[in-house]
């Protein structure tokens, strides 16, 4: 049972990423991780609409201020003046952020089917790495990393261990409700970041998106 | 200390998005297999470590 969800899991872990990366590349961090970030209300709406999942008014609500921020984002990005500070990762950003709510609905049908949350997880692993040298090997590219690829991903590969592991042992003594929307505000400090570290700037279209990111996240929870 | 945890994990989530976006250059979809292949194959040793230690 966990091997015939993974397979759809694994494809859609590796879109994700693929998407997340190429808007990334042509986009802002600050924007982007938001954008994608908000996955969360999107997979809220799915399990509404596909799962039967009740709606209160305050996921509604939540739910519209998750649109209006990513329609201040696109009417931001709109606005740069140059081609070269548009935002023109922000689509991949958009369709990274449907893919996660799919993988996020896809796990949620797999646990109900009975999976098992270790086995999903290590299915998941195999397959996406299967995908990934496949591509490597169809391409002709070098499956030996260079040193700033190595580095990078362990730097990311700890870091999102440590997350997990974080918020497991939160969730272990704690709510639900608490510790998952905490979790989630992680863009906020990613676009703090981005403003310190990647140089990139602020304005008012940026910041209201990120306020509205906030609180639907922040409601929701 | 659950909210510490929680805190603490939002900051290595937004620690590993910056990293990812420093790490995104134009050729950065050029190796993007290798680099989703060895980033999942390093998580997986790493727990298989970790389920080791304990």
């Amino acid at each position: 049972m966990s091997l015939w969800y993974s397979l759809p899991i694994g494809a859609f872990t590796y879109a994700t990423y693929m998407l997340a990366l190429k808007s990334l590349v042509t986009g802002y961090a600050s924007v982007n991780v938001t954008t994608f970030r908000l996955n969360f209300v999107l997979s809220s709406m799915i399990a509404v609409v596909f799962l039967g999942e009740a709606l209160t008014t305050r996921k509604l609500l939540c739910m519209l201020l998750c649109l209006a921020a990513i329609a201040v984002f696109f009417l931001g990005s709109r606005r740069e003046e140059s081609a070269h500070a548009r935002n023109t990762g922000l689509p991949f950003a958009l369709l990274a952020c449907a893919c996660m709510a799919g993988l996020n609905t896809l796990n949620k049908l797999a646990l109900n089917a009975g999976s098992s949350i270790l086995q999903l997880v290590m299915y998941r692993y195999v397959i996406v790495c299967t995908i990934g040298g496949a591509s490597l090997v169809l391409r002709r590219q070098s499956v030996v990393p260079s040193r700033k690829l190595l580095a990078s991903s362990a730097v990311c590969a700890v870091l999102m261990l440590a997350g997990i592991i974080l918020v497991l042992t939160a969730l272990s003594t704690s709510d639900v409700t608490l510790v998952i929307p905490i979790s989630q505000l992680s863009f906020l400090f990613t676009a703090v970041l981005s403003f310190l570290f990647l140089k990139e700037k602020m304005n008012m279209m940026k910041a209201a998106g990120i306020v509205m990111a906030v609180i639907s996240i922040a409601a929701i929870g | 200390m659950e909210k510490l945890f929680a805190v603490l994990s939002m900051l290595a989530n937004a620690g590993k998005d910056t990293v990812f976006k420093i790490a995104a250059g134009e050729e950065a979809l050029r190796t993007g297999s290798g680099r989703i292949t060895l980033f999942y194959a390093m998580k997986a040793a790493m727990i298989v470590l970790m389920a080791g230690t304990r």
